[in-house]
């Protein structure tokens, strides 16, 4: 049987790593053949494992430009080249590379110099060709690191990396219940309690060289260190000195995780395994003294399977509930009105949501406006998986007053109906929620309602771009606010882009040209297919936004207002 | 069993500006031959030079570099330099290098021969 740690990748310089445990090996091979194709040969090979990863086309793209330049470099550079390089490629659980290039060349020994310069020249613009190929890995993989031949354990240069980073892919934060948040090692690391030194030592010696062992000669002890630590198991004693370790199991439920660790009890006594209240304890396994150490491994190897299982199942679960829940939605036309919408979920931080409905009412008066749809986009603030949570939550709540609310498609009174319930409920007075609100009508009417939400764009069919002036603070700011309509009377022809703030909300700095590139695009091409349209939008922030984006949603939907017969 | 070239380039004189339409990968592996057919085909004699990426498939630094002296060439003679880009891997990458800031970029070739001919 395999342990945890014979299926860890081994990294060359623990010092320097964010240590993960990256077990599935998704591509390994030693090339031989060493020329200018090289570089080429590996994209190819490499590019039929793209299914399986987890990574996004333009991540998985990233990744191939990082490989050949490293292989480019190795090609060109070093006195004594490679007479091999192997290509290995890791993932976790959550689809986080890690990226290992071996080889045998002399090494680089001032490759961190090298590269500070040549970042320094991208930015002055001075376009040293060597230096570009670091400089472009540097930008795409900012964890990477250079291990000379001296400081490996094999002999041998590694040039590594991994990410996602945590700031570009939110997914990475999307840890086990039983992993720690902060620096962890490689093995998974298991608490042993037990009040006799000997007992201590001999379970050391059988578990030392798969795990991360912790001894404590009494449970208090062990107690205090489970918060800072966090423990992938717990291997205790049953009877102790103070503190029992049914104590210490029942003191553990109380503890945030608590319950999901994997817990082994250890005792001299074997009738006690059939007491029911040790049964109720919520155990994993019961071991009595002596323990061989194959049983030993055996057991603990089966609760992690069991334990990573269950997280799994867990994970899958939300993060279907999750995207179906929150995954926009809107018909693709509506009487003279045409919709196309896209959207990219973030697996933690906050959530866009998108609802409508449609409406009949012409209010009886003849001649009078029909108000045929209206639609409500959002954007829920937050961080960390529990604003993901929250936003799912909370998108489940606004659906209930927008579709209930009753206010003769009135959107400033809608807007004004939900500020009004944010600030009367305590739990939701934190929140920060924008809105922008719609109510589309059939002769090309809009009436407009938004909460410090991005105000939309207006592309007439004769080319102009104009943001549409409608502006109102956050819901629940001051409880009633005075949310001022906004009506618009659009042409045939005219196009609206409505937008979350994750479309361009970037790290680059240029938010305003992103918005200026998009919009001018939609003016230019007014007449295109909407969904062509979209298309193209969707692919510019995939390509040139999303790789340096924050973790958020972005939504984005275009509206077009066709009379009929036209 | 025919394979797709690895790169191809079709160098025209369209309407009294060089065409430089580019095709496959742009790499370690590519770039030299590439230069050295620049280097014998294209002379000094246009007023512009139009680059055309869009069926560019893979671009690494030493691709970008066959461009950055091409524009060098291009601003030492005062000749316009224009690069026909759609959204893809070549443009992530030279967005990335900051090659944005310092040439054009067209979505099609008739938009940029429109903007050279209006300078």
């Amino acid at each position: 049987m395999s342990s945890h740690l014979e299926k860890a990748k081994a990294v060359p310089d623990p010092s320097h790593f964010v240590k993960r445990r990256y077990d599935q090996k998704v591509f390994e091979q030693t090339y031989k053949t060493i020329d200018m194709a090289l570089p080429r040969r590996i994209r190819e090979d490499m590019r039929d494992h793209f299914q399986k990863t987890n990574l996004r086309r333009t991540e998985f793209n990233w990744l191939m430009l990082s490989i050949a330049e490293i292989t480019s470099n190795l090609l060109k550079h070093p006195v004594v080249k490679p007479s091999e390089i192997e290509i290995q490629l890791f993932q976790d659980d959550y689809g986080a590379v890690f990226l290992d290039i071996i080889d045998d060349s002399t090494p680089f020994h001032d490759f961190m110099i090298e590269r500070e310069i040549s970042l320094k020249l991208i930015d002055q613009k001075k376009l040293n060709e060597n230096g570009r190929g670091l400089a472009l890995i540097a930008k795409t993989h900012p964890d990477h690191q250079y291990t000379p031949s001296s400081n490996s354990d094999d002999g041998r240069n590694h040039f590594s990396l991994w990410f996602p980073e945590r700031a570009k892919r939110d997914i990475f934060e999307q840890k086990p219940a039983n992993e720690k948040q902060t620096l962890k090692a490689s093995k998974p690391s298991i608490f042993v309690i037990d009040d006799d030194a000997v007992i201590r030592e001999i379970l050391k010696d059988m578990l030392a060289n798969s795990y991360e062992v912790h001894l404590f000669p009494e449970a208090q002890s062990a107690l205090d260190a489970f918060d800072n630590m966090k423990p992938d198991m717990i291997i205790s004693d049953l009877v102790m000195p103070g503190m029992s370790g049914s104590d210490l199991r029942r003191a553990l439920s109380q503890k945030e995780r608590g319950d999901l660790i994997p817990f082994i009890f250890l005792s001299a006594n074997e009738r006690a395994a059939t007491d029911d209240y040790i049964n109720q304890l919520g155990i994993d396994d019961y071991l009595v003294k002596p323990v061989r150490k194959e049983k030993l491994l055996s057991v603990i190897e089966r609760l992690f399977k069991r334990s990573d299982q269950v997280h799994r199942d867990i994970k899958g679960q939300m993060d279907e509930n999750i995207a179906s829940v929150l995954s926009p939605q809107l018909p693709s036309t509506c009487g003279p009105w045409e919709f196309s919408v896209r959207s990219f979920a973030a697996k933690t931080g906050g959530g866009d949501f998108l609802f409508y409905r449609q409406d009949h009412d012409d209010k009886g008066v003849k001649g009078a406006p029909t108000a045929l749809m209206t639609m409500t986009l959002a954007d829920v603030m937050g961080h960390g998986l529990e604003a993901k949570f929250f936003a799912y939550a909370f998108a489940g709540y606004i659906r209930s007053l927008f579709m209930l609310f009753d206010g003769d498609c009135k959107m400033a009174k809608l807007l004004e109906y939900l500020s009004k319930a944010i600030n009367s409920d305590p739990i939701l007075d934190n929140t920060l929620i924008t809105l922008l609100a719609a109510c589309f009508y059939d002769n090309g009417a809009v009436e407009l309602g938004c909460a410090a939400h991005p105000a939309p764009f207006r592309i007439t069919s004769d080319q102009q771009t104009h943001q549409i002036p409608v502006k109102g603070p956050l819901p629940g700011l001051l409880g009633i606010q005075g949310y001022k309509p906004y009506d618009l009377q659009a042409s045939s022809g005219d196009l609206l882009f409505f937008y979350t703030d994750g479309l361009f909300e970037n790290r680059d700095g240029r938010n305003e040209q992103h918005l200026e590139k998009i919009t001018n695009y939609i003016a230019r091409h007014n007449a295109d297919k909407l969904e062509s349209l979209s298309d193209w939008i969707w692919n510019y922030h995939q390509n040139n936004i999303l790789p340096f984006q924050h973790h958020d949603d972005a939504t984005f939907v275009l509206i077009r207002y066709q009379e009929a017969g036209e | 069993m025919s394979t797709a070239p690895l790169y191809d380039l079709d160098i025209r004189d369209q309407q009294g500006v060089c065409y430089l339409q580019f095709s496959g990968s742009l790499d370690f592996e590519t770039v030299g031959p590439l230069r050295e057919r620049l280097k014998s085909e294209v002379s000094d004699q246009f007023d512009a030079i139009i680059v055309d990426l869009k069926a560019v498939e893979f671009l690494d630094s030493t691709g970008v570099g066959l461009f950055a002296s091409l524009l060098k060439k291009a601003h030492s003679h005062n000749k316009e330099f224009a690069i026909v880009i759609q959204n893809g891997q070549p443009r992530s990458v030279f967005n990335l290098i900051g090659f944005d800031d310092l040439v054009t970029y067209y979505e099609d070739t008739q938009d940029a021969l429109d903007a050279l001919a209006s300078q």
